[in-house]
């Protein structure tokens, strides 16, 4: 392939398919430098293999397809020593329940007020619901994207990050109790 | 009574059905006495509605970005 023939590809590839594939690393990672840099590195795996492209699938599909490992493995390389911090989990429970493992006074669930239909609203809660995600340790946020955008179960969830099964439910009990706690204070006692 | 602690745990293994039946009672029991898990199993479901409709549609790739990535496909060719 010629030069020109090459910068008109790669300007088709990035200019046609890079906003999809930044805002789905983003709406996982929830940081976008880590998310630009996922999507540099799919364009980039995949420019270096092209030859191996059958083009059974769209170059977005085999765009996606490469994106999503890269995610899963960014995950996975920072699962393991992140769970080193659950060590600390029990004592961080102490602050939600008291000693006869019930809710402290001052952290019971209050009613939350229906959600408004207003576009606005909506796009102001999901800002703040933003907010609080990007609160959660790294580990959380990819149980999360897992499990809810990806569809995953809790055992297919703890092989892709290497994780027992145990700190998949820690990781999850307390990333939705701070994020039902973040809510609460940005957003329904507002 | 399971406690709090524990219910919020049922709640949350619930999602993937994976309660034994007796564990599915105690849940219920306990949601029944209790207001305040009862609250929070009504957030969970909403937290994980929002979680998954949440968008970030209006995002896009800054230019500087796309010149880059680019800029780096052609010098590795």
């Amino acid at each position: 392939m010629n030069e020109l023939a090459s910068q008109k590809e790669a300007d088709s590839w990035v200019n046609e398919n890079s906003d999809l594939l930044f805002r789905f690393a983003l709406h996982r990672v929830k940081d976008e430098a880590i998310a630009k840099d996922l999507v540099q590195d799919t364009f980039m795996a995949a420019w270096k293999s092209q030859d191996s492209f059958k083009g059974d699938a769209s170059i977005k599909n085999w765009l996606f397809g490469i994106l999503k490992n890269k995610i899963v493995d960014h995950y996975r390389k920072n699962a393991k020593h992140k769970t080193d911090q659950l060590i600390d989990f029990d004592r961080q429970e102490e602050s939600f329940f008291n000693k006869n493992e019930h809710w402290k006074k001052d952290t019971r669930p209050q009613y939350w007020e229906p959600a408004s239909d207003s576009e606005l609203e909506q796009n102001e809660f999901y800002d703040v619901l933003g907010d609080c995600q990007k609160r959660l340790k790294e580990i959380q946020q990819a149980v999360f994207s897992l499990k809810y955008l990806d569809g995953l179960d809790s055992s297919e969830i703890v092989a892709v990050l290497g994780i027992t099964e145990s700190n998949y439910w820690v990781l999850m009990h307390r990333a939705k109790m701070q994020l039902r706690s973040c809510l609460e204070k940005n957003w329904f006692e507002k | 009574m399971i406690t709090c602690k524990i219910a919020i745990d049922y709640i949350l293994k619930k999602e993937e059905d994976l309660l034994t039946p007796k564990q599915r009672r105690g849940l219920w029991f306990h949601l029944v006495l209790c207001k305040f898990c009862k609250r929070f199993h009504t957030q969970n479901e909403i937290m994980n509605k929002a979680i998954k409709t949440q968008d970030c549609s209006e995002k896009v790739l800054p230019e500087t970005d796309k010149e880059r990535i680019i800029k780096s496909m052609i010098e590795n060719k």
